[in-house]
């Protein structure tokens, strides 16, 4: 009896009805006949045009349909005999699955958040911002976000398409009620009176078109409203601001904290004018407040940006490289999109968001993985039901559903503990990530809808591939148990094992590299000694005038050990660019960040000099005419040699330029005013006089201990001269350690997925073992009785995993190379990669692996080989 | 319409070769036996259709024989015409006869003479 080839005998297969399998007799016989008579090739032909000419009866023979519904009882019988049987397995499985839902569902919140930001405004897409691009002095151009007060009135009337445009200074002040309670506002805005016409933040007192005409109203939302007077009926009542009373005409809807301003009472510019310095009003390219526009339909970005320049030109004479260029950002975009100097707050990345959405597939992937290889692994041990089943007349669907039952049960155990899990874990990840999540699945519809769609495919598609390799086998085989041997190679699972080790090791990988680095940047020598350093703001023009006097009162501290001030925070980039010649003859000027600070900041700073001296009181022409550099503006400059020499600059006060002609007194060595995702900028020093910029930055060095005693002093020290003004302070070390807050962030973050996919590894792995040593208890019996010792035994368990997860080293290495060698393009300065850090994971992963297959090698092998070989 | 009724000429064919084959009436022996025997092809889609037809109208009864090891382990399904079957293959004849007797002399030049 020869057989047609497998093609055509598939394609028979698909083209009879199942109920009638007399026919595919008749098809065989006849096959047979042909073959006999007429040979392979015209038997082969023939079958093929019979085959075609039955494809009809398809739609012509009834086929019985067999309702799954009266199996539904017995499919949740068997399948809680089998789970509960399997305790360690169900348990494995459930534990995976519900821990990275739950991290599943953290990051869905924290994407789903960082997407709504700034789209709970009405009609909010069609606002704008209008951001700048300015040339500062530098030879770079500064990219801000903020723009200049004189932007309203040079577009407003002139620029065709907008319907509103409004100005906002995002600012912090105390206000005064009731002439005796203060309050310190974090939340305050200078706005002109068509803010509400830009943002269409409801209102629920007051008349949104009029609230901010006069320069003495003022408009607070429901919750300021209430922290002040205890109740929202606050129209007609007044608030003081510096010493001036305004009129509340009006009281808001709080703004939700997905915003990427923060705006809880706001006072009309036109009330508070007077109080911004010249330069703020006069300054064409100056950056002190934001602008926001509503435009109407049809706004063309690039035809407003090109009629923003023509005015500039036309009015205020400005063209060419050093004119201001301006364009616009859409609200909405804003959070993710935006990163420019001067942002209103801490905005978010779209890499970052990319980031979390990739880890959370990949998480939830590697718990699938796990599932599929543990269920498929455990059903071999159900050959013979399968094949019983089968004899007894069950279809491929009835065996299915039974497959499916299971994974359904599993699935929902594993999404419930997976929401209590999450609900467990917001307080933490809240505190992590910084945002204010709540979660409810059944309120929050995208959430719950993810985790019921994730229910389904657990329960159905990985609940059918276990029962493919079952029903693939012939019933013979399977009540065999030939399946069994047949399985032990399976190349699906050892690629699954290899690709879920490799993401573990290139997540490890990553977690010590960026460690690595960050510790590296942090134990780098600064230059500068940043421990046991107060940092404090000088508020007001005032308050800086009356530096001399801060400065001798806190020196009189006993645990003070020097205080000096600068005009930069002294943590930030300097961005005060001024023109120096080194040689009055020479051409071209030479742009530099510059900076004023006091006697003793390098002293105070402990900076080290290279050359020459820092500033001294000894010396009265060091306040108009010394100089001191950094070594990277000895570079800069091109000097050689350069103290005594001469250098001509420029001061600015703010408002005028002098003209300084100077000495160089001494080189600073360089050291870093900002993070070290930069290199040293070259920065040239003079003194805080009269002509430069004010010191707006105290910095105070004290002794480490005591320190609360310490700093009570110096709040009464500045009670005594700043008044009412409250005493604002930060440590320098921690003003340091938030220029790499991203990258703490970053580490925390994927510390927790590392350990979890090593973790979710493991315990795939643990379970596979399990399962393997289960199927092999004869083969380890049969070695023990031939004298193997318990060595050879685990060798011979351990072997194959071991060797998947060395080829996942292998895999992992290089993506982990690359991707760290990416993000190191961050800073100016990298530790070189480690390469202890490659093989250290790979020692620790192949350990840990090694360890989870183990406990059951070993449990095996002490296996009394006579209990073993026994049965049957 | 009235093929539910009636017969169509190639099942009743099919239905007096499986009378002529009696015990040993399975799909292909009617195939062969209709080939060899009438000198015309019947693929197997057509004459399957017309089997599993004949049956769902009650005309045909049959019955799964014993699985072999010969054509692939698969059973043989014999057929045996039923008692309604038989009535109609009866009742085609009659209605044939019928008409051959009603057609006028010398209408069948070739065949004068009918009856």
């Amino acid at each position: 009896m020869s057989k047609p080839p497998k093609i055509l005998d598939w394609f028979l297969d698909a083209c009879c009805p199942d109920s009638r399998p007399d026919l595919k007799g008749n098809f065989l016989e006849l096959y047979d006949d042909r073959l006999r008579e007429r040979g392979r090739s015209f038997a082969n032909r023939k079958l093929l045009r019979d085959t075609f000419s039955i494809i009809p009866l398809k739609f012509i023979v009834k086929e019985e349909r067999h309702t799954p519904v009266p199996m539904f009882k017995t499919n949740l019988k068997i399948a809680r005999r089998i789970l509960l049987k399997n305790r360690m397995y169900t348990a494995i499985n459930i534990i995976g699955l519900s821990v990275s839902l739950a991290i599943c569902v953290l990051i869905a919140l924290f994407i789903q958040d960082e997407l709504s930001f700034d789209q709970h405004f009405q009609d909010g897409d069609k606002v704008y911002r209008i951001a700048g691009n300015y040339s500062q002095g530098g030879a770079d151009r500064v990219t801000s976000a903020q723009t200049t007060y004189l932007i309203k009135p040079l577009i407003e009337k002139d620029v065709d398409g907008l319907e509103a445009i409004t100005r906002a200074d995002f600012t912090a002040d105390l206000v005064t009620i009731n002439g005796d309670k203060q309050y310190q506002e974090r939340a305050m805005v200078f706005a002109d009176s068509t803010f509400f016409d830009v943002f269409r933040i409801p209102f629920l007192k007051g008349d949104v078109a009029t609230a901010l005409d006069r320069p003495e109203n003022v408009v607070v939302d429901r919750t300021t409203a209430i922290k002040y007077f205890g109740t929202d009926d606050v129209l007609g009542k007044t608030v003081a601001l510096r010493g001036k009373q305004f009129m509340i005409t009006g009281v808001f809807e709080p703004l939700p904290g997905n915003t990427h301003f923060q705006c809880s009472i706001v006072f009309p510019i036109s009330g508070i004018k007077q109080w911004y310095p010249d330069w703020v009003l006069t300054n064409a390219s100056g950056t002190s407040l934001y602008t926001y526009i509503r435009t109407k339909e049809n706004f063309s970005a690039a035809g407003f940006e090109a009629a923003v320049s023509k005015q500039i030109a036309a009015r205020w004479g400005w063209e060419g490289s050093g004119a201001p260029k301006y364009f616009v950002q859409p609200l909405t975009s804003i959070h993710l999109e935006s990163n420019l100097q001067g942002e209103a707050g801490v905005n978010g990345s779209k890499s970052t968001v990319y980031i979390f959405a990739v880890t959370a597939i990949v998480i939830f992937i590697l718990a699938c993985i796990n599932y599929i290889n543990l269920t498929t692994a455990a059903s071999f041990q159900r050959g013979k039901e399968v094949g019983i089943k089968k004899v007894l007349g069950s279809t491929t669907r009835m065996q299915l559903s039974q497959f499916q039952t299971e994974s359904f049960i599993v699935a929902t155990i594993a999404v419930t503990i997976a929401v209590i899990l999450a609900r467990l874990a917001i307080p933490v990840f809240n505190e992590l990530s910084g945002k204010t999540l709540g979660f409810n699945p059944f309120i929050d519809p995208l959430v719950g809808i993810g985790l019921l769609v994730v229910l389904i495919l657990v329960g159905a598609v990985a609940g059918i591939s276990p029962a493919f390799v079952l029903l693939r086998t012939t019933t013979i085989g399977m009540l065999y148990d030939k399946l069994a041997l047949r399985s032990i190679k399976s190349y699906l699972r050892s690629g699954l094992i290899v690709f879920q080790f490799s993401i573990s090791i290139t997540l490890i990988t990553c977690t010590l590299i960026v460690m690595d680095q960050i510790s590296f940047i942090r134990k780098r020598d600064l230059g500068i000694d940043p421990e046991s350093v107060v940092l404090i703001p000088l508020q007001t023009p005032e308050i800086a005038s009356k530096l001399e006097l801060i400065k001798t009162e806190m020196t009189r501290v006993p645990s003070v050990l020097g205080v000096s001030a600068s005009g930069n925070k002294v943590t930030e980039r300097v961005g005060g660019w001024r023109q120096y010649k080194t040689d009055p003859a020479q051409k071209d000027v030479i742009n530099c960040a510059s900076t004023a600070v006091s006697y003793d900041f390098f002293e105070t700073m402990k900076a080290t000099m290279a050359d020459g001296r820092a500033f001294s009181k000894e010396y009265s022409t060091d306040l108009l005419t010394g100089y001191v550099l950094n070594e990277s503006a000895v570079k800069f400059l091109g000097m050689e040699d350069p103290v005594g020499k001469n250098l001509q600059g420029t001061t600015f006060t703010g408002s005028e330029w002098f003209r300084r002609d100077g000495q160089v007194i001494g080189v600073v060595k360089d050291f870093h005013f900002a993070s070290l995702h930069d290199k040293v900028q070259p920065v040239i020093f003079y003194l805080a006089s009269a002509q430069t910029e004010s010191c707006s930055w105290l910095e105070v060095r004290i002794l480490s201990g005591d320190m609360p005693k310490t700093i009570e002093s110096l709040k009464k020290v500045w009670a005594n001269v700043a008044g009412s003004r409250p005493f604002e302070f930060e440590f320098m070390d921690e003003a340091v350690a938030a220029h790499y807050q991203a990258e703490d962030r970053f580490l925390k973050v994927f510390t927790t997925f590392s350990v979890l996919s090593i973790m979710l590894g493991g315990l795939g792995l643990f379970g596979l073992t399990a399962f393997a040593a289960k199927r092999r208890t004869k083969e380890i019996g049969i070695r023990r009785v031939m004298g193997a010792s318990t060595a050879t035994l685990i060798k011979v368990l351990s072997a194959d995993f071991l060797k998947l997860v060395l080829v996942a080293n292998i895999i992992g290495w290089p993506i982990a190379s690359y991707f760290m060698n990416q993000w190191m393009t961050n800073f100016a300065y990298h530790a070189p990669m480690p390469v202890w850090v490659f093989i250290g994971t790979g020692i620790g992963v192949l350990v840990i692996a090694f360890l989870c297959v183990l406990y059951h090698s070993l449990k095996v092998s002490r296996t009394s080989p006579v209990r073993s070989l026994r049965s049957e | 319409m009235s093929s539910r009724n009636n017969l169509g000429e190639f099942e009743e064919i099919v239905m007096l070769t499986i009378g002529v084959l009696g015990e040993n009436a399975y799909g292909l022996a009617i195939k062969e036996h209709i080939e060899s025997r009438l000198n015309r092809v019947v693929s197997m889609g057509a004459l399957h259709t017309g089997l599993y037809r004949l049956e769902e109208k009650g005309y045909l009864k049959s019955k799964l024989g014993k699985a072999t090891n010969v054509r692939g382990g698969k059973p043989k399904r014999f057929f045996i015409v039923t008692n309604g079957g038989q009535k109609a293959l009866k009742k085609a004849m009659e209605d044939r006869q019928q008409l051959w007797k009603d057609i006028p002399e010398g209408v069948f030049k070739l065949f004068p003479s009918q009856s």
